[in-house]
């Protein structure tokens, strides 16, 4: 027997198996007629094995007459096969190939094709004829129309599995042509059995692409069993290989000898096959699959660089340089939510493109991509976006702004089944489609930085929210600390300037009593946004504390400064203050270095900037560097008609008081009373001055009260209370459009709260009625109790202050009543004359 | 060459059929939230153009509650200054072409209709999803191939079926006759020289109107398999395909059909009267048409799927609203009230439903009542698995009456053409009844009675309205049909009628049946039969009523 028989044999075993694998499959069609390649390839095999096996020398010329026609069959059934493969119909070139098969067979075994053949010391000796180039002719032209199908397809394909499978088959169609055309028209090595390992090794081919990208609907275990025919196959042609070695080199041994010394080589082989085939596997690896080896070792890199960062940029930079280099793209970003938005917008791009805004793509958190990132483990790629009809919802502007993006695959970052980032690739540098392999190392990637990512991104947000004030999502005074020691020293080491804004709003303690902290907080809300939309995108806005805002404006002079303040002043005046309600802010401004280097000292200037503002009539900016700075006036109210106004208010309250001569100088008693109380506490000027304003004015409200209800001798009625109940209420609206006169009305709107609740027009409690209130209700109880009212006699000092001490801790503040009965009972001489 | 077209020449038939089919296998979830992405980026759209400022009333809606609370209900009447002048300018997006129906009598000739390039691709990836699921018998099949010979019987553009065929896949198919060769033809023409070529050629697919496939089968029926062999001597094609269609017959002892002369891959029929004709038309073509619901407003809403059972809605052509049965009653009673609506996954089975639909991708239809009553057969296709509400076309639901999807006659078209006889008649009313074909049935009392047939009185009344209404006219020069049947009334048949509805203390605006669509009960009241009387808010006409 000659070696050469040993490959068509175990090419022949290795078709069979594959063929009984295949066929027992599924019916689908291209696995019926990938079963037919099979048989075709397996009888070609065996006609060859038989050949020259040469059992039957006499019937060496029958077996080498099929054998032609089994050689054509097996070139025809490939053709078929990658016809099925394409989802090409049979169409005429299959009829017309099979009874071409059909007419060789019959010409050859009617001695028309082999005139003659005979195996002498294992070579062939045959004579073909011309007709062996008809053969040859009719062959080519179905192995060159099956590889031109085959790279049609590879060329027009987009996705990556299909590209991979298709090249395999690529591969194997080159290695049949090439082995089948050298072998039978190379004289020196015909007859060797190069075609055979040529088709064998086309099956391998086609075998492992089942095994690895699924070619066809093959089940798990007939992988496994296609996996061992190929170790047998391998195994069994080294053998083969061993045994022709051993024959030319020592030809004076037995052949027996040399059998059994193979024999033991191989198993011994055999045995340590499995410990070698990682080594092998890792070869092949490099040497076969260089990019695969290449993004192995990136992503282990990555993976222990990963374990190592917290911070979010920092994560960003390694995974995207990481990832662009490996895969050879030309960019690649990192999309993460918006808080606010929800939307997927990009955060972090490799390279960054000079003048390519970073936000030039983003995802609504409804786009339909979210969602299929949202549940697919799978990367998504958007060249096909069109054909996919879950995204038919897809807005025309959105599938321009991804066709704009030049992005071709988007990669799901996830944890624990929640979306929290995209990893977008652009396209390739060499504008070739994404490999299997680059679609494995980019989600791999991605999975492993899903935890570290959301961990970075809980660690920015927690620094964030440290940094910020919950209120008005400004930056907290500690950052503002934080952030001008940092201005100084870029200042100092650069010698560049920068300048402060402190800003406070005008009279908000008023606005807070008169209108509630919530309506205060939603006033602070929206001051705060005037500020972010008023100042420059460098410049930085914090709250201080309270009403009080502060603004760093790296690089700007005092003027440019005095520009921004102006401008959110305005700002204020036009989007929150109205006539109802005027809420006006005051500014201070100082520069560094020219008020001072250290930043106590330039804090402490712009504070002394505001004060100024303050006090010079509030709603306007000052600078701290600047006397002579011209003074902004007080918008819409000037000074003489303040004052006109206000002469018209007292004059008012003086008619209040004239409506009803019982309670004629009521108002000024009651001013009295209150700031000899207001004394006694303690209080501050300006608080005193306050009060006896309010004292003066808290019944103004009265002047929408009829007379006939004021002076009613009788009980009132329910109508008749509750017209009195809105004198409080009356009376601030009549003094609220005057800006010096604000902070007397949330003493006139609560001086007739009860302590204990019971009172009106809000209903308050405790401590939550204003100070000035509370002291207010007890002056204006006191004098209308030592006054004589139509409906009841005077009582004395005495029996007004027991009134007083018996409604404390409900009508009254307990520790305040004490103290005004202090004020009023030592000693006449001391104390307030009751009149 | 379309992207549909490049699939089927590199035989990547998986995402041909994903592309263009994938939408059956949407869940219903899936397709609301299409529905909802869509709408909003239309309104969007509708916000910045004349047209939409003036249809939804200045308002800007947000969501789509608040478009279906804030947006009014439409009729063409709302769209008149802006299509029938064509202004361009005053739409949400820039039109591809205009295309037209059959308008209203005396008011205006045809009503027209924007369709957007991007509307436009979405209705050749439907063509050739209806063309795949003609033509299929499982999921993911698509059975046609390139070079098919593609045979359409459709009007001609600007009509919209004529319109839509520049959609078709000319690239692909071998178009019988060829597209651009036909531009010039008459319809009859085209239809003529199309089976010439097609009994020369071959025919693997076929688009037609119903009636029209119905009427070529019958003109084949009518030859009686008599075969001129002369003339086809010259034509061994065209006599080897009519001697084969002729041996068929007989052996089956019948006329010949055309089943005996082609055996097709596909064929997909479109109109309302599409379930009348079905099992004609598998008799005389072999297999069922598929059946696909559209129009000029809504383009293509609804296909039927290889089942030929229940039609699927499209969900991204249009956005849908089910206006229930009794609510739109109330809505044609009184033309003020706004009727309240469902959403496509609020319908319930076996229940009819006035159709709303708003167009998507820049068309100019908002809230637009279609006025067809469609029925939900099913929730979902069982059979095939299909997560999508399966619909069938019920009636038409206002005062017009369709015939073959040729025309729609109005009461004034009607009450003209009887004018026109110079009859002297009581009174009069029609509708629209089916049997193996549409028919027009006119019930007309006359003032004097005896004198004339009603064979006479409807040859006069078919004249008139050939005169009247061209596309009446080209139903018989078309398709052969001439719908028209009169029946006379005897002497005070509408007297009795009212003084049976006063007996029974009827509403005022019920005393007299109406000219168009009356119901059953009516009719068999009118024609001496006993009836139930209508009381108001009753609903018991039907357009549409089979015999």
């Amino acid at each position: 027997m000659s070696i050469w028989a040993v490959i068509p044999l175990l090419s022949f075993l290795a078709f069979a198996i594959l063929a009984v694998v295949v066929l027992r499959q599924d019916g689908r069609r291209v696995n019926r007629v990938f079963g037919l390649f099979l048989i075709a390839s397996g009888v070609w095999s065996f006609t060859s094995f038989m050949l020259h096996f040469n059992a039957y020398p006499q019937q060496a010329l029958l077996w080498n007459e099929i054998l032609v026609a089994a050689l054509l069959w097996t070139a025809v059934s490939y053709y078929h096969f990658v016809r099925v493969y394409n989802d090409k119909p049979g169409g005429i070139g299959i009829y017309i190939g099979y009874s071409c098969v059909l007419t060789i067979l019959a010409l050859s075994l009617s001695g028309y094709i082999v005139k003659y053949a005979y195996i002498v010391n294992g070579t062939l000796y045959h004579s073909l004829g011309f007709s062996v180039y008809i053969v040859g002719g009719i062959s080519a032209v179905f192995l060159i129309s099956t590889a031109l199908m085959l790279i049609n397809r590879y060329r027009s394909s987009f996705d990556p599995t299909d590209r991979n499978r298709t090249i395999y088959l690529i591969i194997g169609s080159g290695i049949v042509i090439v082995s089948s055309y050298i072998c039978n028209l190379t004289p020196s090595i015909a007859g060797l059995s190069i075609d055979h390992i040529g088709n064998i090794t086309n099956a391998l081919i086609i075998t492992y692409a089942i095994m690895r990208y699924q070619l066809l609907n093959v089940r798990f275990v007939a992988q496994k069993v296609l996996a061992y025919v190929w170790l047998i196959s391998c195994l069994g042609g080294i053998y083969a290989g061993v045994v022709f070695l051993g024959q030319r080199l020592l030809p004076s041994q037995p052949t027996y000898i040399i059998v059994l010394r193979t024999t033991v080589l191989v198993l011994i082989l055999a045995l340590l096959a499995r410990p070698l085939s990682h080594k092998i596997e890792e070869w092949i690896d490099r040497f076969f699959h260089r990019e695969t080896y290449e993004y192995r070792r990136a992503l282990l890199g990555f993976s222990n660089r990963m374990s190592n960062i917290i911070n979010l940029d920092e994560l960003a930079n390694e995974m995207l340089t990481t990832v662009t280099k490996a895969l050879h793209l030309k960019q690649a970003k990192l999309l993460f939510q918006d808080l606010s938005s929800g939307d997927f917008t990009v955060h972090f791009a490799y390279p960054e493109v000079e003048g390519e805004p970073s936000g030039e793509i983003k995802f609504s958190a409804d786009n339909p991509i979210v969602t299929w990132l949202h549940k697919e483990n799978e990367p998504l790629h958007l060249g096909p976006i069109d054909s996919i009809p879950k995204f038919k919802g897809l807005w025309e502007v959105e599938k321009e702004q991804i066709m704009a993006s030049n992005l071709g695959l988007l990669c799901p970052i996830k944890n624990r089944g929640r979306l929290i980032g995209i990893l977008a690739l652009g396209e390739k540098e060499s504008d070739t489609l994404y490999s299997h392999d680059d679609l494995e190392m980019a989600m791999s990637m991605a999975s492993q930085a899903g935890t570290i990512i959301e961990n970075a991104q809980l660690y920015s947000q927690a620094l964030v929210r440290a940094n910020t004030d919950g209120l008005t999502e400004l930056y907290n005074h500690r950052h503002f600390h934080e952030r001008l020691e940092q201005e100084i020293a870029r200042g100092s080491r650069f010698g560049t300037t920068f300048s402060l804004i402190i800003l406070d709003v005008d009279l908000f303690k008023a606005y807070n009593d008169i209108h509630g902290h919530l309506a205060g907080d939603e006033v602070l809300r929206r001051i705060a946004l005037c500020i972010k939309t008023s100042i420059r995108g460098l410049d930085t806005a914090f709250r201080y504390g309270g009403e009080e805002f502060a603004i760093i404006l790296p690089e700007a002079r005092l003027d440019d400064a005095y520009k921004v303040a102006e401008r959110i002043r305005k700002t204020v005046g036009l989007k929150i203050s109205s006539r109802a309600t005027p809420i006006t802010v005051s500014l201070g401004i100082a520069n560094w270095p020219i008020d001072g280097v250290m930043k106590e000292k330039i804090i402490s200037c712009a504070d002394t900037a505001l004060y100024r503002a303050k006090q010079t009539g509030r709603n306007r900016t000052c600078l701290s560097s600047d006397e002579t700075k011209p003074e902004t006036p007080v918008v819409g109210v000037e000074p003489e008609a303040r004052s006109r106004a206000l002469n018209i208010i007292y004059a008012l309250a003086a008619t209040v008081d004239a409506k009803d001569h019982y309670t004629y100088g009521h108002s000024k008693k009651v001013s009295d009373y209150a700031v000899a109380l207001a004394e006694a506490l303690g209080l501050s000027q300006d608080r005193i001055d306050t009060i006896r304003a309010a004292g003066l004015l808290h019944d103004i409200g009265k002047v929408g009260i009829p007379d006939s209800t004021l002076n009613k001798k009788g009980t009132l009625s329910d109508g008749e209370w509750g017209l009195i109940k809105t004198h409080p209420k009356l009376g601030v609206e009549i003094l609220r459009h005057v800006i010096d006169l604000v902070s007397c009305l949330p003493i006139i709107l609560h001086h007739h709260e009860h302590y204990d609740g019971s009172g009106y027009p809000s209903g308050l409690k405790g401590d939550n009625i204003p100070l000035e209130a509370r002291i207010l209700a007890i002056a204006d109880a006191f004098d209308a109790i030592t006054s004589p009212r139509p409906y009841r006699a005077q009582l004395s000092s005495q029996q007004a202050l027991q009134e007083l001490r018996r409604c404390a801790g409900t009508q009254f503040d307990p520790e305040l009543v004490e103290v005004f009965c202090k004020v009023i009972e030592p000693t006449p001489s001391k104390g307030l004359e009751v009149k | 060459m379309s992207r549909e077209a490049e699939l089927i020449v590199q035989g990547k038939n998986e995402e041909l059929w994903q592309r263009c089919c994938g939408f059956i296998d949407l869940s219903l979830e899936d397709c609301m939230s299409i529905q909802e992405r869509l709408l909003l980026e239309q309104i969007e759209l509708l916000k910045k153009c004349k047209l939409g400022r003036s249809i939804m009333r200045r308002v800007e809606p947000r969501t789509v509650e608040e478009f279906r609370r804030q947006v009014p209900l439409t009729t063409y009447t709302d769209y008149e200054p802006f299509l029938l002048t064509k202004n361009v300018r005053a739409l949400p997006a820039k039109p591809l072409f205009w295309q037209h129906t059959s308008g209203r009598s005396g008011e205006y000739p045809f009503k027209w209709a924007p369709v957007t390039s991007r509307q436009f691709e979405e209705i050749r990836s439907l063509l050739f999803a209806c063309l795949a699921f003609s033509c299929c018998k499982r999921r993911g099949e698509i059975a046609y191939k390139r070079k098919d010979k593609f045979l359409y019987a459709l009007a001609p553009p600007p009509y919209t079926t004529g319109a839509l065929i520049h959609a078709a896949p000319y690239e692909v198919f071998d178009f019988l006759p060829p597209i651009k060769a036909a531009e010039d033809m008459s319809f009859e023409d085209r239809v003529q020289l199309g089976f010439e070529l097609a009994l020369s050629e071959g025919l693997d697919l076929f688009f037609a109107m119903s009636s029209v496939l119905v009427s070529i089968g019958e003109r084949f029926s009518q030859r009686n398999g008599s075969v001129s062999i002369k003339p086809l001597l010259g034509k061994p094609k065209t006599l080897s395909r009519l001697l084969k269609g002729l041996v068929k017959s007989r052996l089956a002892r019948r006329g010949m059909l055309p089943r005996d002369i082609w055996s097709l891959k596909g064929l997909v029929s479109t109109g309302s009267d599409g379930s009348v004709f079905r099992e004609r038309v598998k008799e005389m073509w072999g297999r069922y048409p598929l059946d696909v619901y559209g129009g000029t407003e809504g383009i293509i809403m609804a296909t039927q799927t290889w089942d030929y059972q229940g039609l699927t809605f499209i969900p991204h052509l249009n956005f849908f609203e089910f206006i229930p049965e009794e609510e739109s009653l109330k809505s044609r009673d009184d033309p003020f009230y706004q009727p309240e609506t469902l959403l496509l996954d609020e319908v319930r089975p076996e229940e009819n439903y006035e159709l709303v639909i708003t167009s998507f991708h820049g068309g100019p239809f908002v809230r637009y009542k279609l006025g067809d009553m469609i029925r939900i057969t099913s929730l979902r296709n069982e059979q095939l698995g299909i997560d999508i509400p399966q619909m069938r076309f019920h009636a038409r639901v206002d005062d017009m009456i369709d015939i073959a999807g040729f025309t729609r006659l109005t009461e004034q078209v009607i009450w003209q053409a009887i004018e026109n006889t110079g009859l002297a008649y009581e009174e009069w009313t029609a509708c629209k009844e089916l049997r193996e074909r549409p028919v027009l049935h006119l019930y007309l009392e006359l003032k004097e009675d005896g004198h004339i047939t009603p064979e006479e009185v409807g040859a006069s009344v078919h004249e008139q309205l050939t005169r009247l209404d061209a596309p009446y006219a080209d139903l018989e020069s078309f398709i052969g049909l001439r719908p028209l049947e009169v029946t006379l009334l005897p002497q005070n048949a509408f007297r009795s009628y009212m003084l049976r509805q006063q007996a029974a203390g009827a509403d005022l605006a019920h005393l007299k049946p109406p000219h168009i669509n009356p119901s059953d009960g009516m009719i068999e009241c009118l024609v001496g039969g006993k009836v139930p009387i209508t009381r108001e808010g009753e609903y018991e006409r039907e357009a549409v009523r089979s015999r």
